[in-house]
């Protein structure tokens, strides 16, 4: 008897607790959702937006560029986020903090960084010339995208990098040292495997966020066209709501999709090891 | 098969000016055990990590093993083993794959590999545990497998600090034993950092006492006890009651002894099983402090008086 008042207590208490999670959840999260599911099947509908040649070209670039860009971020950040962890020297807090300084900025400021970085007029154009004879301009190409990308991913990638390998014990390090195991041993059988969880989770971070970046791609005005350019061209240019929507839900898919694929592939690795 | 260690007037000063160890010279013989003793923050680990090429010796010190000059080689090629103060198991292998980890990266095949690590199985008894993970095992189980990660490529040196340091009274002593035996029949030179000195005199052929970052004395566990080098190393490494000026005795140099010449008034008594501790207040002109004897047998009762008989042989003049 004592039992069921017991547990009807908490559970009425729960479901009180739960209310406004759930109102929540369902006004700023399903029903948007529902909705944009909806507005999908307008217009030509869902296959025909996705199967278009544009749609199909501007989902593998995206894909592609931010599959690039986390791997590429991700490995700068382990190297570079190791090194500020265990290292003391003169400066490194500023550096840090400076580190940090454009997770700030919007994706415009970052399109416009690379602009001057290696736009028609870009400091790699003139060292270029000064060296070759020949202007580098890479910043309205997919390279320049790339660029763009890892300037923004980086910076969050270094700090939950950083904070893993502050939190791995450097005797595990001596450890497998003193058992022989020389630098390039040590990274693979202790520092990866310490650091896996950390290197996953900011790379399905930066994967999410490249996928759904606009500011850079805008301002850069590329020839590659990635997937969020698209849907603002469809939504604003051509309010053509029905496709649009059909894109939104097909790039919300695709992350899901992907890393769920990568999260699965590292918890395999992760039981094997 | 082992090796004789040698730190010839080795120092360590850290950035910020602390010298962790002042110039120290220190011969550990082949085949022997020794414990470095101390208390906290007075440089052992640090004199481990000397020895061990996890650290540097300022200039001018060097690490000698059989003589050989291995002050600039680094730890992954001194070929000695180690147990960390926590363990330091590989989280990401089980017990097998720790314990292989040293011949892995040897490249010592794998048949060869899985006999090795059988046997060190056997060894230090986790038969059966080879496919545990590490975070399921006790603390004394993973102090084995530490040890048995240590010991699988055939080190020369074997460097333990506070081997037992994370386990509760009962399962330290039963280790000891074990590890005791173990080093028995293995006969590696064996170096362990502990400050314990009931640990230091039971396992050790050899007992360095230290302080802030200088050793005292070095000698046998017995030497230490009945001739420490003076009034610390005394009363580290046992208890030291006091006569008046420089002269001490242990507790078992005191008996009660109506015909004695010393008195005392019992002021507290504890009962430890096999004898009783009492605390006596000296009734000696220069005695400072309390005196502690232990008796067998019933004991006065707090408050009265003794008399005792000191065996003037076993008094000791200790400097400051
Ligand atoms: N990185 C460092 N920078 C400055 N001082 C240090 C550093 N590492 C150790 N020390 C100092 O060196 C001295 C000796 O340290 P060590 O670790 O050898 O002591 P220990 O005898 O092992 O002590 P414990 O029993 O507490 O482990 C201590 O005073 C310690 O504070
Ligand atoms: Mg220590």
């Amino acid at each position: 008897m004592a039992r069921r008042s017991e547990s009807a207590g908490p559970f009425l208490l729960r479901a009180a607790l739960l209310a406004p999670a759930l109102v929540l959840l369902l006004a700023f999260f399903l029903l948007p959702l529902a909705k944009l599911a909806m507005l999908g099947f307008e217009g030509q509908g869902y296959w025909a937006a996705i199967t278009a040649p544009r749609s199909l070209r501007a989902l593998r670039d995206t894909v592609l560029l931010s599959a690039a860009v986390s791997f590429s971020a991700v490995a700068l950040a382990a190297v570079v986020g190791h090194f500020l962890a265990r290292r003391r020297f003169p400066g490194r807090r500023l550096l840090v903090a400076m580190l940090t300084l454009p997770m700030a900025f919007p994706g415009v400021v970052v399109g416009f960084l690379v602009i001057l970085l290696a736009g028609r007029q870009g400091l790699v154009g003139s060292v270029t010339e000064a060296l070759f004879g020949e202007r580098l301009v890479f910043a309205y190409s997919f390279a320049g995208l790339f660029a763009g990308y890892l300037y923004f991913s980086l910076p969050r990638c270094i700090a939950t990098i950083m904070a893993a390998a502050e939190a791995l014990d450097p005797a595990l390090e001596e450890a497998a040292r003193s058992l022989g195991a020389r630098r390039w041993r040590v990274v693979r059988d202790v520092i990866l495997p310490g650091l896996a969880p950390a290197l996953v989770a900011s790379g399905a971070i930066c994967f999410a966020t490249a996928m759904g970046a606009l500011g850079t791609a805008f301002t850069l005005a590329t020839d590659t066209s990635v997937l969020p350019m698209l849907i603002y061209t469809e939504f604003t240019l051509a309010t053509n709501l029905g496709v649009a929507a059909s894109l939104s839900v097909l790039l919300g898919a695709t992350t899901w999709v992907v890393l769920a694929l990568a999260r699965g592939a590292s918890g395999s690795l992760a039981a094997n090891a | 098969m082992s090796l004789t260690a040698l730190l010839q007037n080795c120092a360590r000063s850290f950035p910020d000016g602390t010298r962790a160890l002042h110039p120290t010279t220190l011969e550990f013989a082949a085949g022997s055990v020794t414990a470095l003793l101390g208390p906290s923050g007075c440089g052992k680990t640090t004199t481990l990590r000397l020895l061990a090429g996890l650290a540097m010796p300022d200039a001018g010190g060097r690490v000698l093993f059989d003589g050989t000059d291995v002050t600039g080689l680094p730890v992954e090629q001194r070929g000695i083993g180690m147990v960390f103060q926590n363990y330091a198991l590989f989280p990401n292998r089980d017990v097998a794959g720790n314990i292989g980890y040293g011949l892995e990266v040897r490249g010592v095949p794998k048949a060869e590999r899985t006999a090795r690590v059988a046997e060190m199985l056997r060894l230090t008894r986790l038969e059966g545990l080879g496919h545990r993970r590490v975070d399921q095992l006790s603390g004394g189980q993973r102090q084995r497998v530490a040890l048995a990660r240590a010991l699988a490529p055939a080190p020369r040196l074997l460097l333990l600090d506070e081997p037992f340091g994370a386990l509760d009274a009962r399962l330290r002593e039963a280790l000891r034993a074990e590890l005791a035996a173990l080093l028995a029949t293995l006969r590696i030179t064996t170096i362990f950092v502990t400050h314990d000195q009931a640990e230091a005199m039971a396992l050790g052929d050899q007992v360095v006492v230290m302080q802030s970052g200088r050793v005292l004395q070095q000698g046998s566990p017995r030497a230490v006890y009945q001739q420490p080098a003076n009034r610390f190393v005394g009363q580290f490494v046992g208890t030291l009651n006091h006569l008046g000026g420089d002269r001490f005795c242990r507790p078992e140099a005191l008996r009660p002894d109506p015909a004695g010449t010393l008195g005392g008034v019992v002021l507290v008594s504890f009962f430890e099983g096999g004898h009783t501790r009492l605390h006596l207040r000296p009734e000696v002109p220069g005695a400072e402090g309390e005196w502690v004897l232990n008796l067998g047998g019933t004991v006065p009762a707090a408050g009265s008086r003794m008399t005792l008989a000191l065996d003037s042989a076993a008094v000791l003049h200790l400097p400051a």
